[in-house]
């Protein structure tokens, strides 16, 4: 498996759509998302770095200590590149059911 | 916008799953799966016009549509139906000709619930050969023309990348 870093591979870690889903709710120090977790501090810390690598997070320092924020414009790209497709089989779909509605007795 | 299809493509997967819930009794919704002229009708769009060339809707049957885009271009689609079970399953090959290289051949799954005396649900888990193969078909929307507008739009994109 090649090292991706894009937002697909991002959120294929189920640890990583938990952090995501945390940070989402507001803005975090890494040791405060480390602490919602059972995994090591260094596991959190590597996920947190593919996050911020591709983008989904983003790093803001206050005083002495680095928050992360959650990027919402980079998770759109996921459901960008679904939509098109989810549209084209949802329309197929409604039309379907539209031919087949007369059938009903 | 909310879509009563829900599509589901895990990242890094070769499969997807689509799932819809419809109002039809599932013989009706089956129907539409297996009769030609239904199945073309719903099929088609403004932008591909679907023919069934041939639709053997039996075990080791074989079915071939093919596809018209606006500029006139045929598009062919065929494959082997590997099981079926009125109104509860259909398991078929789905292989698309390819402008360059392989064909790209897909395995499909669906499944046919009744969910009441009017209402059914159609489960559907299509597997391809590859993540890339899975992700390549997502962009192109599987059908030409399906998502013309779309490309389109895509392609004026891809000069400012």
């Amino acid at each position: 498996m090649e090292t991706r870093r894009d937002v697909f591979q991002a959120i294929a870690d189920p640890t990583r759509r938990a952090i995501l889903t945390l940070v989402a709710l507001g803005a975090m120090t890494p040791g405060a998302i480390a602490e919602q977790f059972k995994s090591s501090r260094q596991t959190i810390s590597k996920h947190i770095q593919i996050l911020t690598e591709c983008e989904l997070l983003k790093q803001e320092t206050a005083g002495r200590e680095i928050y992360y924020h959650f990027n919402p414009q980079k998770m759109k790209e996921v459901q960008d590149w679904l939509q098109p497709f989810i549209k084209m089989w949802d329309d197929r779909f409604n039309k379907l059911e539209e031919i087949m509605k007369p059938f009903k007795k | 916008m909310d879509y009563r299809t829900k599509i589901t493509a895990e990242p890094g997967k070769q499969e997807l799953f689509i799932n819809r819930e419809f109002d039809l009794p599932v013989a009706l919704l089956f129907r539409a799966h297996t009769d030609p002229t239904l199945l073309a009708q719903w099929m088609s769009n403004d932008y591909a016009k679907m023919t069934v060339e041939k639709l053997d809707a039996q075990p080791q049957g074989a079915w071939h549509y093919t596809v018209k885009d606006p500029s006139g271009q045929t598009f062919n689609f065929y494959g082997v139906i590997h099981d079926i079970e009125a109104p509860v399953r259909l398991v078929r090959t789905f292989q698309m000709d390819s402008q360059q290289g392989e064909p790209s051949v897909q395995l499909e799954f669906h499944t046919f619930t009744k969910l009441t005396d009017n209402t059914s649900k159609l489960t559907t888990q299509t597997i391809y050969r590859s993540n890339k193969e899975r992700d390549d078909m997502i962009r192109m929307g599987m059908a030409p023309g399906a998502n013309m507008a779309h490309d389109r739009l895509q392609e004026v994109m891809n000069q400012y990348k």
